[in-house]
């Protein structure tokens, strides 16, 4: 167990060091964010000196140590455009994205698991059909489109919930819907498949006989078993969910990760943009590690190996 | 010796029962997505012959007309007018172009690549293996959106710019789903076989493995045409897609946004379209996955 764990925090540091190589070439390759910060008339004298301030003229490799060493230390850089600390910017959104990720999967698991049940009691029948459909809607329409259709509907029309921003609950409630949406599409399919699957299996015909009750047979018996991938599906889009959140946030005008990182691109404020994929695979990475271990304590036969 | 009378009716018996099956799945075929994607498939091909108007052309006089059907609307434009008093028909037929097209050209590009890789990883097995499914794994967990972004703003906006990052990841996709298939294609006799025969690793792989993993190649492919074209729409929403004055689906429901109070249709007609084509592929590649290869229905 402990031989686990440790494995599974150094390949997690080896992920990160990679993604943080990837993320920081991949700024570097493009345009200077000189040119974004000095106005087009700037003389050339004025931009080595800007490049210089900012350590942009040094060779690449030293460049990454040196940003590597800062992070080490908690200094994620400073911010191009607002000349704030990076992780401030970062931490000042963090806790409405993930409250937001959050809000979405609660929908999603509130809505999915319980449709894909019933689907598969009642195959074929008109539940069934409407969670088939309900499913490929969900798949169907891009998060930017149910967001905007949204917001016409109970923003626009009706007036029943604001579209911009994350100032109460209620500015929640349309972006988790519009995100909650597309994941309970899949939690809907994966209860209702793994539901058919188990529903067939000998020990819940063996349970029948015996004459337990048809509750106690689906929800004791069933469920439990056909509810393991759900687990794992339900993780990943954890992550998922704050990495496919920027149409939704720009969308909302919501305060989120996602929404930091689209303007950091189209700033080229590299810091910040470092910083928001770095907090953000770290967050990935630590919840599959937590889904893992949860898989272990669920289906005693998981040994974590 | 005649042939023995009960294995000719069995015989004749699986070949029925044959005939039936397909007959039920093709009954089952989607006719009404096929339909809609016939369409709009012509309309990527011939825009110019279907639309009524110039998609491109400016008539500022004809600012946010409503579709004629309603009051107020213009006969000569059947689903009103954007913001410049352009054709939102036209710009609708043409954005397929771009939707349909990239689509296709994206997913050949990554089908062929990560087949490939797949099937050499498969085949060699072993440290080349074990590299490229950490690398394959790498590419999954990346944010495909966000990276496109970076792309747009370093390299520049473009069609070709949108099909290489997509492709770049989409092919791990690929990657994993044929190593896997040809992990189990190498152990049958017939490889062995053809082993013993001398035959070359690009013989085995293009004469026995390739033809076997076509139908899952297939089918993934179907798959994916939906998450690309919603990729492309939102990178084209988000700015990052192919750039104006091209009409795009994405950037139409973008140019929209602002005006949904006053001209909800600038935004809902390239979106519907955009909703009509994804629901189409999906329920065309559900089918296609059951009838085909059902070993993927937990994709």
């Amino acid at each position: 167990m402990i031989r686990f764990i440790t494995r599974r925090v150094i390949e997690g540091c080896i992920a990160l060091l990679g993604v943080a190589l990837v993320v920081f070439v991949l700024a570097r390759t493009g345009g200077s964010p000189v040119d974004v910060m000095l106005p087009i008339e700037a003389t050339a004298e004025q931009r080595a000196q800007a490049t210089a301030r900012l350590g942009l003229d040094k060779p690449l490799y030293e460049q990454f140590g040196i940003y590597l060493l800062n992070v080490a230390q908690g200094d994620f850089g400073t911010s191009i455009r607002t000349r704030l600390p990076a992780i401030d910017l970062v931490t000042s959104r963090l806790a409405n994205s993930l409250l937001l990720a959050l809000a979405a999967l609660t929908i999603a698991v509130a809505i999915g698991v319980p449709l894909g049940v019933i689907a598969a009691m009642r195959r074929n029948g008109p539940w069934d059909r409407f969670a088939s459909l309900f499913a490929l809607l969900g798949l169907s329409l891009p998060n930017f489109f149910s967001g905007i259709l949204a917001i016409w509907i109970f923003a626009v029309i009706l007036g029943v919930l604001p579209a911009q921003g994350a100032a109460s609950w209620q500015h929640y409630v349309l972006p988790a819907a519009t995100m909650g949406w597309f994941t309970s599409a899949g939690v809907t399919r994966l209860v209702r498949s793994g539901m058919l699957e188990v529903l067939g299996a000998e020990y819940i015909k063996l349970a029948r006989a015996e004459g337990l009750p048809e509750r106690s047979v689906v929800m004791r018996h069933a469920f439990r078993n056909a509810v393991l991938p759900v687990v794992t599906f339900v993780g990943m889009s954890y992550g998922l969910l704050i990495g496919a959140a920027v149409a939704t946030e720009v969308v909302f005008g919501f305060p989120g990760l996602a929404r930091l990182a689209y303007e950091a691109v189209q700033w080229r404020d590299f810091p910040v943009l470092q910083a928001v994929v770095l907090v953000w695979a770290t967050i990935i990475i630590g919840v599959n590690f937590a889904v893992d271990l949860l898989y272990g304590v669920l289906d005693p036969r998981v040994r974590l190996s | 010796m005649t042939s023995d009378p009960i294995v000719v009716t069995s015989r004749s018996v699986t070949r029925l029962v044959r005939a039936h099956e397909l007959l039920r799945t093709v009954r089952r075929m989607p006719l009404a997505s096929l339909a809609v994607l016939m369409v709009f498939i012509i309309c990527a091909i011939i825009p110019d012959l279907l639309s009524p108007h110039d998609p491109l052309q400016n008539h500022l006089a004809d600012s946010r007309l409503p579709p004629s059907f309603m009051g107020g609307g213009d006969q000569r434009y059947l689903l009103g007018t954007d913001l410049l008093g352009r054709d939102i028909l036209s710009r609708t037929i043409r954005g397929a172009q771009v939707s349909l097209g990239l689509g296709f050209v994206t997913i050949t590009i990554a089908a062929v690549v990560g087949t490939l890789i797949g099937m050499v990883a498969g085949l060699h097995g072993g440290w080349v293996d074990a590299v490229t499914m950490r690398i394959v794994d790498g590419f999954l967990a990346i944010p495909l959106i966000l990276i496109a972004l970076v792309f747009s703003v370093t390299v520049g906006p473009g069609f070709w710019t949108v099909v290489i990052v997509i492709s770049l990841f989409l092919w791990a996709r690929y990657a994993r789903q044929v190593r896997g298939e040809v992990l189990s294609i190498v152990e049958r006799d017939y490889v062995a076989l053809a082993r013993v025969a001398g035959a070359s690793n690009w013989r085995l792989m293009s004469v026995h493995i390739l033809p076997n993993v076509m139908g899952t190649v297939v089918v993934l492919s179907t798959l994916q045409v939906a998450y690309v074209i919603i990729i492309e729409a939102t990178l084209s929403f988000l700015g990052a897609g192919v750039p104006p004055p091209a009409p795009t689906w994405g950037g139409m429901v973008a140019d929209g946004q602002l005006f949904l109070r006053e001209a909800w249709w600038m935004s809902t007609v390239p979106g519907l379209a955009l909703a009509l084509v994804v629901l189409s592929v999906n329920l065309l590649g559900d089918w296609l996955r059951d009838a085909l290869d059902p070993t993927l229905r937990q994709l």
